[in-house]
């Protein structure tokens, strides 16, 4: 899942990064209303974490331009303001949830899991296709009843693969949701992930769940039939 | 305001006469005291002795010559220059060789001691050392004998000394402003040299040197130690100037192309086919720079010591052998061998992903520089703390005078280059940057026409102590501490 984060301290930015990353998100950090939105409109993230208090644009106009824009993106607002006005400002200008500092990163880690879920209309914490279960909460995955171990870039293409069951993504697609803007050239190690992914889920024998689909992308299916 | 500025000049060359000058000042005052002093005890210690010689030879007088009138005599032939004057124990004058300075009409009787030494100044300027001793002889009453001498050519030896003092000190004092100047300047010249040169130097002409290094004192090694500064420096100008020209260079070329592709579809009308390929070919330039430009943001990163996204402990077979796996395919493509051994159990700390990237670079450019029917190994070993892979082919190898080149950036060893790789020369950097930013080093050896062999060292997880993640966080949250 690839979060945009707009924090202009860059103490708490860089904090929010790391955390992030360590949960297996792909983070874009940007410092700036205006660049923010000038991320926003080329890249497909899953998920914008909004301070407020920005040095040129503040978090309402930035969210409501956001929406004006046609995006549809989850946004967390982070503020200092914790007031009954501000929150209803923040929320009736298009965020989807607001979160006063300080916060416990815990509590915004939570709520990131929670936003991830309401994008994709999904209720349920727990993911499955065909045998495959994977819990978003815990980040835990299970074939059948048997727990596999992967790591957490290895979990995040997964999970990406299992929202998006019985569509094919191309290898653009996986890398703009999983990689930050510095990542280049993926297309061969998106292979080589694929292949963990198969050896570890056992699915080494046709027909696969997780098809290739030459010249587009990789497939999961519901059923290993055609 | 002024005399504060004397006294703390703001040059080296300043502060360094003015002590040299102050130092002899003080040295010279002291010794010329000394010696007026020690002249001028020497002086008056030997008139003293003088009167008393005198003094004994008039008692030899008295005891063998009677008359008043005879001792006048005697008194008066016996020295020129001495007077003697004989007086009764009360002080009133008895006899005189010669006229005495008025004070000595009459004189202080001696308290108890047997003699009295006293100076006298008179009004006239002139001065007197004069000896009072009693005379005790048989039959006669107890008198006083008084023997003077003129004091005054002790003041006029020492006055002439002070006079030689006072005309050559200053000249001392002069000669030593100007050599002290001198020295200071002698010693000083070259860091004015360093001063102008460095002033000269700028990062468009970097060619200044002092070149002062056949002097092997502080100064020479100050100089070349500096020298060598500049040679750094100048490298890593001459570097970032490459750098910089080779990166407009690489993105300027599709640039062009896309520039001049669109220009020419648009100075007539197309068929939709014929817009599609356009397209298409723009497209694929623009992907093209989107590579360059990514892989320019990763070097950046590498440089702002953010490489590492996520940590987490890796099996470094496991990952060698997933990579070797999905790379087998295009080695058989190529008619190449690919193959992996690897020794158990071997944990890295690492960016999955990063490692990954690396690995593909490295087996990549394995594969494209070995011909048909070679063959490209791939092993991971454990050296004490360190774990190996080593990437070895069979293919046509890198010429000595290319190697220590190999992971600058933009750098190709062909570049007459058949094949234009994507990547645009920057793959090798980015290896060097993934496996310096994992604490680990990246070695190159080859054998042209044998084979080349990359060596990665990384360092080796230990079980427990290091939790996965935490050095690059910190590391992060240290950099974000200090912008």
């Amino acid at each position: 899942m690839r979060i945009l984060l707009v924090e202009d301290e860059l103490d708490l930015g860089s904090v929010l990064k790391t955390g992030l990353q360590e949960q297996g998100y792909a983070i874009d950090l940007a410092t700036q209303g205006e660049d923010a939105l000038a991320y926003a409109s080329t890249e497909p993230y899953d998920l914008v974490i909004l301070d407020v208090m920005l040095p040129d644009l503040d978090g309402f106009t930035v969210c409501r331009q956001l929406r004006r824009n046609g995006s549809n993106t989850p946004v967390l607002m982070l503020t200092a303001l914790d007031s009954i006005e501000d929150r209803v400002a923040g929320l009736d200008c298009g965020a989807d949830d607001y979160l006063a500092k300080p916060f416990d990163p815990r509590e915004l880690l939570a709520r990131v899991r929670a936003l991830l879920r309401r994008g994709q209309a999904q209720r349920d914490p727990v993911l499955c296709v065909a045998d495959i279960e994977v819990d978003t909460a815990s980040r835990e995955v299970r074939r059948g009843r048997e727990p596999i171990e992967l790591t957490k870039r290895e979990y995040a293409i997964l999970e990406l693969l299992v929202r998006n069951a019985n569509r094919v993504l191309s290898r653009d697609e996986i890398a703009e949701h999983i990689w930050a803007f510095d990542f280049s050239a993926m297309s061969n190690v998106i292979d080589v992930y694929i292949g963990n992914l198969r050896r570890k889920l056992g699915d080494t024998t046709e027909p696969r769940l997780l098809r290739t689909v030459r010249g587009s992308g990789y497939l999961l299916r519901d059923s290993g039939r055609a | 305001m002024l005399s504060g500025d004397i006294l703390r000049p703001r040059s080296i060359r300043g502060r360094l006469t003015l002590w040299h000058v102050l130092l002899l000042a003080l040295t010279l005052a002291g010794y010329s005291a000394v010696l007026v002093v020690s002249l001028a005890r020497g002086l008056d210690s030997g008139l003293d002795r003088m009167l008393s010689d005198e003094a004994r030879q008039t008692l030899g007088v008295l005891n063998s010559v009677h008359t008043d009138a005879e001792l006048k005599e005697e008194f008066r032939r016996m020295n020129v220059g001495t007077v003697i004057a004989l007086y009764g124990a009360d002080g009133q004058q008895l006899i005189v060789g010669r006229t005495l300075p008025t004070p000595y009409n009459r004189i202080e009787p001696l308290a108890d001691a047997p003699t009295r030494l006293e100076t006298l100044s008179l009004d006239d300027g002139t001065s007197w050392r004069v000896l009072v001793q009693s005379v005790e002889q048989p039959g006669e009453p107890p008198r006083l004998l008084l023997v003077a001498r003129s004091a005054g050519y002790v003041d006029v030896a020492l006055g002439q000394l002070l006079t030689l003092i006072a005309i050559t000190a200053p000249l001392v004092l002069l000669l030593a402003v100007a050599g002290g100047i001198f020295l200071a300047s002698r010693a000083l010249n070259p860091i004015d040299r360093m001063t102008r040169t460095a002033e000269a130097i700028s990062a468009e002409d970097m060619s200044g040197r002092l070149k002062l290094s056949t002097t092997h004192d502080e100064v020479g090694r100050l100089a070349t130690t500096f020298d060598q500064m500049l040679d750094r420096l100048d490298q890593s100008f001459e570097r970032q100037r490459r750098f910089t020209a080779d990166a407009s260079h690489e993105l300027r070329t599709p640039l062009a192309m896309l520039v001049s592709r669109a220009g020419l579809s648009l100075e007539r009308r197309r068929s939709p086919q014929e817009y599609e390929q356009v397209l298409g070919e723009i497209r694929d330039e623009g992907m093209r720079m989107g590579r360059v430009v990514n892989d320019l943001l990763m070097l950046a990163r590498a440089d702002a010591g953010d490489v590492v996204a996520l940590c987490e402990r890796l099996d470094a077979g496991e990952l060698v052998g997933s990579v070797v796996e999905a790379m087998t395919p295009l080695a058989l493509e190529r008619g190449l061998e690919l193959q992996h051994e690897a020794e158990p159990g071997l944990t890295v700390i690492g960016d999955q992903t990063r490692m990954m990237q690396l690995l593909v670079n490295l087996i990549d450019n394995a594969l494209a520089h070995t011909p048909f029917g070679g063959r490209v190994l791939v092993r991971t070993s454990r050296d004490i703390s360190s774990v190996v892979i080593e990437v070895l082919d069979t293919g046509t190898g890198i010429s000595p005078e290319h190697l220590p080149h190999v992971f600058e950036r933009f750098y190709r060893a062909d570049r007459t280059g058949r094949s234009r790789r994507p990547g645009a020369g920057l793959g090798l950097s980015l290896c060097l940057s993934i496996v310096r930013a994992h604490g680990g080093d990246i070695r190159i050896a080859s054998k042209p026409g044998r084979g080349t062999q990359v060596t990665v060292r990384l360092p080796l997880a230990t079980d427990v102590l290091d939790s996965p993640g935490s050095k690059p966080s910190r590391e992060l949250a240290g950099q974000a501490g200090n912008r």
